[in-house]
């Protein structure tokens, strides 16, 4: 009873004109009249009540796809989407996961409220259906309907003018986080790579970006899947809220209990998380360093560490020159020695020997694993070493100056800082170290502190001490990735096609190669947290020594002009690309991604001639945009989720129905656009031009580039999928029909080795056995991705040392804001992803309908404010205002807001995020040594809000007439 | 009342919601779509210790009493509820407002919504303690709503027991809403009928589960035939008696079971963790459940400990439920595989 791809067309935009409210009317009779198919002749007549109920649950076809909730960090979730007249009805499970071994529950059903109301949000009043122009001032919200020739003519228009004065300098694409991992992702690097615009990456801008997981395991984005939970003995929830905001991994916590695990939940909040523990640990804000230091010290103290896993795996037996504090390295010694290598003090020869794991040794000798004869040894007595200078200096490992910092963390000390009884940490150490495996899940909220660098290296050091890195059902996770060269190669090369059908594995090296030069002489990527540093109006605020690290030496500034003048920092978007003429944006929300998001309406974007934004939806940012392009829904169009590896799986959006309105996917979005901007540059006889770090190239050439040679048209979404499947070892025998054929979900086959070290890349692929990271480490010895080669503790960057950070310390707070007496936190909500969700109905009816702060009642009380009041809450750099829910479970002392409530949802049209100072913190202005460098994804300077000080004030709220 | 063939039910082990609604959803977007159903929700979630859906729903009569003699009842009313609000959308985003306008709830602020007290809970930081309810109507064995109602309009279907009402008989009479003590019945105002929770029987019939079970991500919702020796039901709530009926004391026999919350450690005066005393005090379970509930405790407890140990517990390896289909006792049929006119057929 499948409709035509024709009627079902036409039915739908007479529908989606109307609204689709309109069609909520039970269908199921017009829908077998236009299939001219004729009523069965039972059905003809109503019998009783029960066929009310059976016509409810009834559907032309399913799409047999999923859809993609790009923003979500989850991972993917199969749907199904049950299609009435051209319009999704109703979204369903499709659940078609297979166990990966009879050890460990399967994924099944995977998916959450949000996908089950997907279509609420994506046939929203906020949903934008065809091209809008700006009539009234910027934010006003007057729109007037334009044609996509005019819109796409007159950003043309504008945007060659742009090009031809400026360059690729003269405009910029604010990219958020919600890109899939498929054609719309490719538009958009084919398109600003193409034409030399600038693109900001937001990975630190958001705050997610682990720096100091990248410090230590040199990699920011490590992690298993997420049935390597259920086989953990001991699952530390630390700063996060899986509960949450993984719904669809959380079951494997809470199965993993009744397997016998222990549950503890380290959270200020007793958080919706903190209910399916054993033992939720209630700790002061910001002080999770502190408690990881003190569990540290009692393994240590006790011997409870795995010492040859420690001398083996870590740098923590690495040699130490006590008068620099730098780490005793080749050249040092030797004239015209190697930087990267580094030696421990071994025991039987009583000298230094340097580590075959060294960064800078030949690359096939390179190795974790020790010679017979190596004894290595974690604290030497009298070691030293005579310098190339003839100097001799003493020498210290890493783990005797960690045994010293460890020190101010015993119990009682830790007790002070964290809140926490003496003997609840030592219990939580001794049961770490003695489980069999012990797993800690990283919370997103990790990176969101300004200190949060420091808490992800003393947590990671925990689960190093006790050799838990590399243990299946063990070990500091956060997320991980599946790598796609397909992707990169059709975003990132000119030419994918020509790829696609060579065997020829040099051929794909080549184009990386090219890939590699191109992107060296200029970047596609900028760091979106530098450009709202340095152009987005919050350079004093983020670099307000009040608000930073009050035992830094030098003010933050001063860290950061040094870093520049020495070139320290990568490709820092400064003043030459701080007033844009056009603005694009994609993929986000900076409005509201960033820390003081709403700066940019006077500052980048005020000085902007056009600002174009392709969208879903109406957010804070499209508000503030000149023209809006209707972008199609996930499941409006092809694509992949991004390939994030809870769930082991690729998952496949496929087009289930056609786009809303006029909307169309991002790909035919660019592709129409880049045509126009070629045959503009034509017309006017434009040729050379340049991006915008000067490298020059013919704008008339553009779309022939952007097309690969013409091989790619506005409607070739369908190429593009197929040229990520035929590129990716990961989806080597992956076809797109297989996929159809199997609900849109099939299990990965492989490992990038691009990837490399980073990544999921560091064990083999077992498609049957939960993946478990770093068996290429722990199990083959290849040493890691940092400098030394070792997960590593010490950093002797001179900004660690000047700032008393070359170890993981504890550092209180910074009264980020001003001195007020509470702490403003804040998580994910299970309500939205980000800001989608956060305005839908069905579910704003299952909350309080409008922003709430989880205030205890204590401090609630005490300011006379009561359950649903509404109270302001305050502090140096703005005031934002929102309901009261009275909360016990809220420490007293703390505020709590949900994360992403778009600005209009206040009262006073300001959010949380404006009045979160976002201090910079200097160890991220660290370049230029070792492993130890600036780059986008990798170390750049992170936005942070969960310090934010405020203090409450009941507010009135004027009525409206 | 004649001995039924077979009667479905629900067990929901609170061990495992992570109080997301996606029951909730699934459900409304499903069934409760229709005109005067704007504010229904069959399955609702609520954070307990709490008010509840309606607000104070516990303190509102219904059922029977000890000697089977029907307690009187009062009508939830529509504020105790809470209505469907609508949003002014359309002032935000075309209005020419600017920022002088915000999302807000039209005609004025409510005092009430199905989730109104979420993630609130009861007791002092940092003793506080909840956990998260999912209710649906129980398709009681003796059903109060189908006793209250003059026009034998609640039928309880023979081949399995659910309870519907037969909108066509019904008069809206509300009977049926004072009599339940779990006030699962809604009244559409604009039908002027009797709804509620169908346990999804379009489903059934075609051997798919129930929305609400099927959609769970937290997989907590087991679904079969009470007399089905050899599903998870029966187990669990016969042979290993750790899935107990939300208020016993209302006399209905209730088919949905509950296997009660085991929360975290609580901490003494000085701070360390007091062993002694459950974060959620066993009275306040008692309260729910019944004085079985610390047996039923006892036994996961006991068998969380043994799987532990030696890796095997027939009781924890259902509760885990490795193959998520061993869930549904058998009416596990994918529902994109059921062609949308066999129900004309089949009638």
């Amino acid at each position: 009873m499948k409709l035509s791809f024709d009627s079902a067309r036409r039915s739908f935009l007479r529908g989606g004109v109307a609204g689709a409210a309109g069609l909520m009317l039970d269908l199921s009779n017009l829908r077998l009249a236009i299939a001219g198919g004729g009523l069965p002749p039972e059905a003809k007549l109503y019998k009783d009540y029960r066929d009310v109920y059976r016509q409810k649950w009834a559907w032309d076809h399913v799409s047999v796809g999923t859809h993609t909730c790009t923003n979500c960090a989850s991972g993917g979730c199969s749907w199904d989407l049950y299609v009435r007249d051209g319009i999704v009805w109703r979204e369903e499970q499709g659940a078609p996961y297979t166990q990966t071994n009879a050890t460990v529950p399967d994924y099944n059903p995977r998916g959450c409220q949000k996908g089950a109301s997907a279509s609420a949000l994506y046939r929203s009043p906020a949903r934008i259906r065809y091209p809008l122009k700006r009539v009234g001032a910027r934010g006003e919200n007057r729109w007037k309907r334009i044609s996509w020739e005019e819109a796409l003519d007159e950003i043309a228009r504008t945007l060659v003018d742009t090009l031809s004065k400026r360059g690729g300098a003269g405009a910029y694409l604010e990219n958020g986080n919600n890109s899939d991992f498929g054609p719309s992702w490719i538009a958009m690097m084919r398109f600003f790579r193409g034409l030399g615009i600038p693109i900001t990456e937001n990975f630190a801008g958001s705050g997610d970006l682990m720096t100091g997981a990248t410090l230590t395991l040199g990699n920011p984005v490590p992690g298993a899947s997420s049935d390597d939970w259920f086989r953990t003995d001991y699952f530390v929830n630390w700063f996060g809220n899986p509960v949450s905001t993984r719904i669809p991994d959380a079951h494997f916590m809470t199965e993993a209990r009744y397997r016998g695990a222990k549950i503890v939940s380290i959270t200020p909040d007793f958080s919706p998380s903190a209910i399916h523990a054993d033992l939720w640990i209630g700790i002061r804000p910001g002080t999770d360093a502190a408690l990881a230091l003190a569990a540290c010290k009692v393994i240590i103290d006790e011997n409870l560490h795995d010492a040859p896993y420690v001398v083996e795996q870590t740098d923590l037996p690495l040699l130490i020159r006590t008068d620099t504090q730098q780490f005793l390295r080749e050249f040092d010694v030797v004239p015209g020695g190697r930087r990267q290598c580094f030696a421990w003090w071994d025991e039987k020869k009583q000298q230094v020997v340097w580590s075959a794991s060294s960064a800078d040794i030949e690359q096939d000798k390179r190795t974790l694993k020790l010679g017979p004869e190596d004894r290595p040894t974690l604290e030497p007595k009298g070691a030293q070493i005579t310098l190339a200078s003839g100097r001799t200096v003493a020498l210290r490992t890493a783990f005797s100056l960690l045994r010293e910092k460890l020190a101010a963390y015993d119990l009682d000390s830790a007790s002070k800082i964290t809140g926490v009884n003496p003997k609840v940490i030592r219990r939580f150490a001794r049961e770490f170290a003695q489980a069999k495996s012990a797993m800690i899940y990283a919370g997103a909220a990790m990176g969101k502190i300004l200190h949060g660098e420091l808490v992800q290296r003393a947590t990671i050091l925990l689960a190093a001490l006790t050799g838990n890195n590399g243990r299946a059902g063990g070990g500091w996770q956060e997320m991980t990735f599946w790598e796609l060269e397909g992707l990169l190669l059709s975003g990132l090369y000119d030419h994918p096609s020509d790829l696609i059908n060579t065997d020829n594995p040099a051929a794909v090296w080549g184009a990386f190669g090219e890939i590699g030069k191109e992107q060296a002489a200029s970047p596609s990527y900028i760091s979106g947290s530098m450009m709202m540093l340095n152009n987005g109006g919050t350079y004093a605020t983020q670099l307000d020594p009040r608000y930073n690290d009050p035992t830094l030496p030098r003010k933050p500034e001063e860290y950061l002009k040094e870093a520049i003048a020495k070139g320290e920092l990568h490709n820092v978007p400064g003043p030459e690309l701080g007033s844009p003429d056009v603005i694009f944006n994609m993929f986000g929300n900076p409005f509201r991604h960033n820390r003081m998001g709403d700066r940019l309406a006077n500052t980048l974007f005020a000085t902007a001639k056009l600002v174009v934004n392709l969208t879903l939806r109406m957010d804070d940012t499209a508000r503030h945009s000149d023209i809006l392009l209707p972008s199609a829904a996930p499941y409006e169009k092809l694509g992949f989720k991004y390939t994030i590896a809870y769930p082991p799986y690729l998952h496949l959006g496929d087009k289930a129905v056609a786009p809303a309105g006029e909307a169309k996917s991002d790909w035919e979005i660019l592709s129409l656009l880049m045509e126009r901007v070629s045959t503009e540059a034509k017309r006017r006889n434009v040729t050379q031009v340049t991006t915008y770090r000067g490298v020059p190239y013919d704008l008339t050439q553009a779309h022939w580039r952007f097309t690969d040679k013409g091989r790619l048209g506005p409607a070739d979404d369908e190429k593009l999928v197929r040229l990520i499947l035929g590129l990716s070892t990961a989806t080597r025998g992956i076809t797109l029909e297989k996929l159809r054929a199997s609900k849109g979900v099939m299990r990965y086959t492989g490992v990038s080795a691009i990837g490399g070290r980073m990544w999921c890349g560091t064990s083999d692929y077992k498609i049957d056995e939960p993946l478990v990271p770093y068996q290429d480490m722990v199990v083959k010895k290849m040493p890691w991705p940092t400098s030394t080669g070792r997960q590593q503790f010490y950093i002797d960057h001179p900004i660690f040392v000047e700032v008393g950070e070359t170890l993981p310390v504890h550092k209180e707070p910074p009264m980020a804001g001003g001195h007020y007496p509470l702490q403003l936190t804040c998580g994910h909500t299970r309500w939205s992803i980000h800001t989608a969700w956060r305005d839908v109905d069905i579910l704003l009816r299952l909350q309080r309908g409008e922003p709430v702060i989880f205030v205890n009642p204590d401090d609630a009380k005490s300011r006379g404010i009561g359950d649903h009041d509404y109270a302001a809450v305050h502090n140096d750099v703005g005031e934002f205002v929102a309901r009261v829910k009275l909360t016990p479970g809220i420490r007293p002392g703390q505020v709590h807001v949900y994360h992403a409530w778009l600005a209009n949802q206040f009262v006073t049209g300001k959010s949380n995020d404006a009045l979160a100072p976002s201090p910079m913190r200097v160890t991220n202005f660290a370049g230029k040594h070792g492993h130890v460098k600036s780059e986008v994804g990798w170390i750049d300077p992170t936005q942070n809000d969960r310090d934010t000080r405020v203090d409450l004030r009941k507010h009135v709220v004027r009525e409206h007439p | 009342m004649t001995a039924r063939k077979h009667q479905l039910a629900m067990v929901m082990d609170l061990n495992k919601c992570l109080g997301c609604h996606t029951c909730t959803v699934a459900c409304k977007t499903l069934w409760s779509n229709g005109e005067g159903m704007d504010y229904m929700w069959f399955n609702t979630v609520n954070t307990m210790p709490g008010r509840g859906t309606p607000r104070d729903w516990e303190a509102m009569g219904g059922g029977f009493d000890a000697r089977g003699n029907a307690r009187p009842g009062r009508l939830p009313r529509r504020q105790e509820y809470g209505e469907a609000w609508k949003f002014n959308h359309d002032e935000l985003y075309h209005g020419g407002n600017g920022d002088s306008r915000h999302l807000e709830i039209k005609g004025g602020t409510p005092e009430w919504g199905p989730n109104w007290d979420e993630d609130e809970g009861a007791g002092k930081f940092p003793n506080s303690y909840h956990f998260y309810l999912p209710r649906i109507c129980n398709h009681c064995t003796h059903a109060a709503c189908q006793a209250a109602c003059p026009r034998q309009a609640i039928e309880k279907r023979e081949s399995d027991g659910i309870v519907t009402v037969n909108e066509d008989r019904c008069r809206g009479y509300r009977f049926c809403q004072s009599a339940c003590p779990y006030k699962k019945i809604y009244f559409n105002h604009q039908k002027k009928v009797a709804q509620k929770c169908i346990f999804c029987f379009p489903r059934i019939d075609e051997g798919v589960a129930p929305a609400c079970a099927r959609q769970c991500p937290g997989r907590l919702r087991f679904v079969g035939y009470r007399d089905d020796q050899n599903a998870p039901i029966y187990k669990l709530v016969d042979k290993w008696k750790v899935a107990l009926p939300l208020h016993p004391e209302y006399g209905t026999e209730p088919n949905v079971f509950y296997v009660p919350p085991i929360g975290p450690a609580s901490y003494g005066a000085d701070g360390d963790i007091d062993e002694s005393r459950p974060r959620v005090p066993d009275e306040y379970l008692v309260s729910l459940f019944g004085p079985k509930v610390l047996d039923a405790l006892a036994t996961v407890k006991a068998e969380r400990e043994r799987k532990r140990i030696t890796g095997k517990s027939e009781l924890m390896d259902l509760l885990i439920a490795y193959e998520w289909k061993s869930m549904f006792g058998g009416l596990d049929r994918d529902p994109s595989t059921v062609s949308v006119i066999q129900w004309t057929k089949k009638r």
